[in-house]
């Protein structure tokens, strides 16, 4: 078993490792976390984070992307060349590619300062969630009017089979399957064309609209696929 | 034929030269007396010793030219010596049939003085000419210095203006959200326990929201500077006209959650080629701007659709409306309109970006009035363009 990934057993707190130089955000997570019932673990550089995590282990990363030592997306390469640790990077909003870079670097997911507690609560769940699924039994998303089952590749909406090309079911499936995180473009493009396809955004914009439209939600107001403009695809878990 | 020549060789030259000073007319006088004997003895093969005269003459008419009357009577004088004495028989000798002499004399005497008084007329003619040009180029300049420090003045009181505005729009929408978060924080902090739970939520309510606020105003200044350095590089992809709707509205939903809003894309519309962050923030602050002035119990209403070759994108609030004259102006930095002072979150700069933003894309942003004269309409528009084949994103 992977030495960071403890069993979230009662017993055991599930450990959060943050890695922020501002003393005032490392204050506020440890405040709050603790009181959602996490383990806390703090460290202020790259260095000391990377450390923690290799001697002590951590279920969840909190990795913010302006270190002092450090480039942010430079650790989080280094963490993934050893670790599959969930990390949730914290970023700036006007760098869409920084969030990009992180992603496609091996973050799961990532919070825009200045963030809400209860939002990177809610992300920090999802991330812990998708860890705690095993891979060998696929999901079923279902909230009582999508039913997407990735198991016996099914998509009904309101009990009524919806009928999507490979390629439609190809998107919403990666969607699903990484539910409450974004996908970024890049990502979405390697996975459905292939590598050599990257510039190929008109018929992903093409696509998403096709699915949107036979699944009956609406970009200008998601239901289930949000769009983060430069970034890429949110797959809504659970509607607000 | 030759003279007539010469009279309009000086007027030229005096044009290009200052007449010259006395010691130099004399000086000028010799010279061209013994270049004319010199002439004279190597043309004195060809020419007999009438028309050997006529080169002494030239000299006196050149000298007189070129300079003044004293110059010109002394080379008239010169030239009829050197003439005498180095080709009137008995040649070496100043002894002449006194006749022809004299007339010699006379002839060249009454040339220098002719030609000597026509050149000083024309002289002053030219200086008179030139001072006037110079009189009009002075004029000229100073016009143009004038308009110069006229535009330098412009410029720097409009930079002042500016200044005034960032200086009292910082102090203002800094320190607003920061007073009130302190206040917050500290009358929890001290009276915190005696307080029923929703008044300490309606405390730390205040706390975040003006936070937020705070976030939003920093990062307009951010945005404003990016624009301002002209270092904002456009990163075009790809992306639907409703997702960028749809993210700009979900975006300010999280701030303002009662805010209603009516969104109606028209289906035809394919995607458009931009850069999606910063068209998404344009549309944020119009449709923030909207939203800051809509009645509490109207929608704001987007309306998107295709006219021709560009996307129009329709933001309109029920709020009290723009006056006619002001309603460019809503675009300038921190130009806010002291309109329904209601909810005023005045930073003054989320239409100067939008406008900023849109531009960098070949669009533009205008106001009009609301649909029957109520309310407000701005209106993005942004010409549909294809990337280039075979660009690189």
């Amino acid at each position: 078993m992977n030495p960071d990934r403890a069993p979230a057993s009662p017993s055991t707190a599930v450990r959060v490792l943050v890695v922020d130089d501002e003393p005032q955000i490392r204050k506020l997570l440890e405040i709050s976390l603790r009181a959602q019932g996490y383990g806390v673990q703090l460290a202020a550089t790259a260095r000391d984070g990377i450390d923690v995590l290799a001697t002590r282990g951590a279920d969840v990363v909190v990795l913010d992307m302006g270190l002092p030592d450090r480039d942010g997306l430079d650790a989080l390469r280094e963490i993934r060349q050893w670790s599959q640790v969930p990390v949730l990077v914290l970023t700036v909003r006007s760098h869409e590619s920084e969030k990009v870079a992180a992603l496609d670097a091996g973050a799961n997911d990532y919070v825009t300062k200045p963030f809400s507690v209860p939002e990177l609560m809610a992300r920090i769940r999802v991330l812990l969630r998708s860890q705690a699924t095993p891979a060998e039994t696929a999901p079923v998303f279902d909230d009582g009017r999508l039913r997407v089952d990735l198991a016996r590749r099914e998509v009904t909406l309101a009990g009524e089979p919806v009928v999507l090309s490979r390629k439609e079911y190809a998107l919403l499936a990666l969607l699903v399957a990484h539910a409450g995180r974004v996908v970024t473009q890049p990502q979405l493009l390697r996975e459905l064309w292939g590598p050599t396809h990257q510039q190929d955004t008109h018929y992903l914009r093409i696509l998403v609209g096709k699915v949107r439209q036979k699944i009956g939600d609406d970009a200008a107001a998601p239901r289930w696929i949000a769009t983060e403009p430069g970034v890429g695809l949110r797959f809504i878990a659970t509607p607000a | 034929m030759a003279l007539a020549c010469l009279e309009c060789l000086p007027a030229v030259n005096a044009v290009n030269s200052h007449p010259p000073s006395p010691a130099r007319g004399y000086l000028l006088a010799i010279a061209v007396s013994a270049l004319a004997a010199l002439v004279a003895a190597a043309a004195e093969r060809w020419l007999g010793l009438s028309d050997l005269s006529l080169v002494f003459m030239l000299a006196v008419v050149l000298v007189a030219t070129r300079s003044s009357t004293g110059p010109a009577l002394v080379t008239a004088l010169l030239c009829f010596l050197a003439y005498n004495f180095f080709f009137i028989e008995p040649r070496f000798t100043l002894y002449i049939h006194a006749r022809h002499g004299v007339a010699t004399v006379l002839l060249f005497l009454a040339a220098a003085l002719l030609a000597g008084r026509l050149a000083s007329k024309l002289a002053m003619q030219v200086q008179a000419l030139r001072d006037a040009h110079d009189q009009v180029l002075a004029r000229e300049a100073q016009a143009q210095r004038l308009a110069a420090d006229l535009q330098a003045e412009r410029v720097a009181s409009e930079t002042e203006r500016l200044r005034s505005a960032l200086l009292s729009s910082v102090s203002h929408d800094l320190r607003t959200p920061l007073a009130a978060i302190i206040g917050a924080a500290g009358s929890l902090d001290s009276y915190g326990d005696a307080m029923d739970a929703q008044d300490r939520h309606a405390l730390l309510d205040t706390v975040r929201s003006e936070g937020e606020r705070l976030d939003r105003y920093i990062q307009n200044l951010l945005d404003m500077t990016r624009l301002g350095h002209g270092t904002l590089a456009l990163n075009r992809d790809w992306i639907g006209v409703d997702e960028l709707i749809g993210s700009a509205v979900g975006r300010l939903r999280r701030y303002q959650p009662g805010t209603r809003f009516t969104v109606s894309v028209d289906p035809g519309i394919g995607p458009i080629w931009v850069h999606p962050a910063l068209v998404e923030q344009a549309l944020f602050n119009v449709i923030e701007n909207a939203a800051k002035f809509s009645p509490d119990d109207e929608a704001v209403a987007i309306d998107a659709r295709r006219v021709g070759d560009r996307l129009r994108i329709d933001v309109v609030d029920r709020g009290p409306g723009i006056p006619e004259d002001e309603r460019a102006r809503i675009f300038d930095m921190f130009y806010s309109a002291a309109r329904g002072d209601r909810n005023r979150d005045g930073t003054g700069l989320g239409l100067a970006i939008c406008r900023g933003m849109v531009g960098a894309h070949g669009g533009e942003v205008e106001a009009f009035p609301g649909p029957e004269g109520r309310g407000t309409t701005l209106r993005i528009s942004l010409p549909f363009l294809e990337p280039a084949p075979g660009t690189p994103r």
